[in-house]
């Protein structure tokens, strides 16, 4: 089995703003293993979350292409791409975008609905992925009941529904407390070590950034560096 | 996402906004509304129509001789001896024929006596001039089949009478109790011009509750008071029955043996033509005014599309997190299919519940009102038929699909990461 989750080559995202086009991402080749925990880094504009909704299948290359799991995202069909989402990658979003009319219960059994999983199954399902995240007693809470920690406890848990293979999170702690943040992380390495997950992060903190196994520093669109952080200096 | 899934979704959607989704459904209500209280009155009408008809009976043909009978001059009734003018007459061994025919249930055959008989009923020595009734066979289309007040109002192949209630009244005769009068005899006496007088010993078969005075005899009577009448002995043989009830085992036989007699040469009358023409009469306005329905319809999806459009604006987030989850476009375009759908179908329920509640009622009213102005109908006017009520439901969906067609189209084509980024 191929090791390598993600294999980029010549990965380019042009936005055209106005008459005059502008390159998010230029000539990105990079290549991530399967598990473990990649940080993204970078000032805004960099290029951060344009990359990881090219990996997650959000977003397609202007140029170059990405493969995840041997689908190419810039070829893939828009049914691939869907099913490709549903079943392989867990977003995690800055602004935990849960659906405001369903309970915590419903949001995290949204992507199983997705998937077809049959109604008891995924109730059941939702419930004990809720416990893991410690929201046993929230799971009937609509999100405006709910405090900033405990959606994303919420969004997590509904990342993880469908046992995706990816993790992509885009600043998952930026609208909490840094008290908040540091347990949500917590959290996330948790999940990351029991289930051998991949962790793909962006976010801005050099404290979050430091738990990662790599760092990649994107500036102007383009990969400035990629530092290894544990494998390397082994802790004493 | 399952078919299942996708209705529960769509349904619960429609029933968060419950204000809105009633809103936008009104003008499926009043198309509907008007639909159902139009088609439900054809269809009331339709059945009075064919009700009315049929009893006098679709399954009935009534055969006359062809010829130059009627009309031109001569007495009514025709001269008894002219008879190159019939070209067809209708003869015993026709009458036997047709008894023999498969799918004819009764064979009729009637005799008329001419219009100058001058006609007396005899009773306790009193003459009183009384009328020949037709048959029973052929009641007025509005009335209900003649009741007997006593006795039976079917004669014996002779020497039988019916008398009417008029008839007894003429006479002088007690009408309080008028069984008793049954198995009396009574004379029939027929009177000339010039004084000559001929009696028929009748006996009382039973009384009718007709008012007008008349009496009503078998064909075999009537035959030999017309051979009285014209001096003759053999006037069936000569001029043959004046008209044949015919009945058939049911319409479609009745149609057939038409046209079979028409072919041989029979005046032949039958009610389907006219059930024909009312019928398709009936049906042309139903199709006016279920137009006006269906225009109020057209106009509703404008409420819908633009319920959608909102519905869609106010949620494009939300589409953009299912997308992100991997909801496909189709599934999308599904969900908001369905929800449109939903409030028309639900439109379409309420509408076709007022429409069907307002014709009950008026089925209690309209009776009421024909009681006071004395008109003669019964049954219901509005008839709500369950292909009706199923169709109008269908119909009410499909208008709501109609109008979501695009703003779904719409709401499936956003970019999930634009979605997302709406505020």
């Amino acid at each position: 089995m191929n090791n390598f989750l993600i294999h980029a080559i010549k990965l380019t995202r042009h936005y055209r703003v106005g008459k005059t086009e502008v390159a998010a991402l230029s000539d990105v080749d990079l290549i991530v293993r399967r598990g473990g925990f990649t940080a993204l880094v970078g000032p805004s504009g960099s290029g951060k979350s344009t990359l990881l909704n090219l990996i997650g299948g959000l977003d397609r290359p202007s140029r170059g292409e990405v493969s995840v799991d041997g689908l190419s995202v810039g070829a893939a069909t828009e049914q691939q791409l869907a099913r490709y989402r549903r079943e392989r990658v867990g977003f995690i979003f800055q602004s935990f975008n849960l659906i405001p009319t369903f309970s915590a219960l419903e949001n995290v059994e949204s992507p199983m609905m997705l998937a077809e999983v049959p109604k008891r199954e995924r109730r059941v399902r939702a419930a004990s992925l809720l416990e893991s995240v410690g929201l046993a007693q929230r799971t009937q809470h609509k999100p405006n009941e709910l405090s900033g920690g405990e959606k994303q406890r919420v969004a997590i848990a509904r990342a993880l529904a469908n046992r995706p293979l990816l993790l992509l999170a885009d600043e998952p702690t930026g609208n909490l407390d840094s008290k908040t943040g540091a347990a949500v992380l917590e959290l996330l390495c948790q999940l990351l070590k029991a289930q051998g997950l991949t962790l793909i992060m962006v976010t801005h903190d050099p404290e979050i950034a430091a738990r990662a196994d790599h760092i990649i520093h994107l500036r102007d669109g383009a990969i400035q560096k990629i530092e290894a952080t544990r494998k390397t200096e082994a802790p004493p | 996402m399952t078919l299942k899934d996708q209705v529960h979704t769509a349904f619960s959607n429609v029933g968060r906004r419950k204000l809105r989704s009633a809103l936008a459904s009104l003008g499926v209500v009043v198309g509907t509304l008007t639909i159902v209280i139009m088609v439900s009155l054809a269809a009331g009408v339709r059945q009075q129509i064919n009700r009315q008809f049929a009893s006098i009976g679709l399954d009935r043909l009534t055969v006359s001789p062809s010829g130059g009978r009627r009309g031109g001059f001569g007495p009514p009734g025709g001269f008894p001896f002219n008879n190159l003018s019939l070209k067809k007459i209708i003869t015993g061994q026709d009458v036997k024929t047709w008894k023999g025919m498969p799918g004819v249930t009764t064979v009729i055959p009637e005799v008329n006596l001419p219009g100058s008989v001058n006609l007396e009923l005899k009773w306790n020595g009193t003459n009183q001039p009384v009328r020949m009734g037709g048959d029973n066979f052929r009641p007025d289309i509005f009335q209900e089949p003649p009741e007997p007040l006593a006795g039976s109002l079917e004669l014996p192949d002779a020497g039988g009478i019916v008398l009417s209630l008029g008839a007894l009244r003429a006479a002088g005769v007690s009408t309080n109790d008028p069984a008793r009068l049954i198995g009396q005899s009574v004379e029939a006496v027929l009177r000339t011009s010039r004084g000559e007088t001929q009696s028929f010993s009748l006996s009382v078969r039973g009384i009718s509750a007709d008012r007008s005075p008349q009496i009503q005899v078998s064909v075999a009577d009537r035959i030999a008071m017309k051979n009285w009448w014209f001096n003759a002995t053999n006037i069936l043989e000569r001029e043959g029955y004046d008209s044949v009830t015919l009945r058939a085992a049911d319409v479609t036989r009745a149609n057939a043996l038409s046209v079979q007699l028409r072919r041989d040469g029979f005046q032949v009358q039958s009610l389907e033509m006219f059930v024909t023409v009312a019928n398709r009469v009936v049906t042309a306005i139903t199709v006016m005014f279920t137009l006006v329905g269906g225009i109020a319809l057209l106009v509703a999806t404008i409420g819908i599309a633009n319920t959608m459009v909102m519905a869609i604006y106010e949620r494009t987030r939300e589409i953009g997190i299912l997308k992100a989850m991997g909801a496909s476009s189709r599934e999308i375009r599904q969900m908001f299919m369905l929800e449109a759908g939903f409030i028309g179908m639900i439109g379409g329920v309420a509408g076709l519940l007022i429409g069907w509640l307002i014709g009950l009622g008026l089925n209690q009213v309209i009776p009421l009102y024909l009681r006071y102005r004395e008109l003669p109908a019964r049954g219901d006017f509005f008839v709500v038929t369950p292909s009706l009520a199923a169709g109008v439901i269908l119909f009410a969906a499909f208008i709501g699909l109609l109008a979501g067609l695009l703003p779904a189209h719409r709401a499936a084509k956003f970019d999930p990461l634009e979605a997302l980024r709406h505020e």
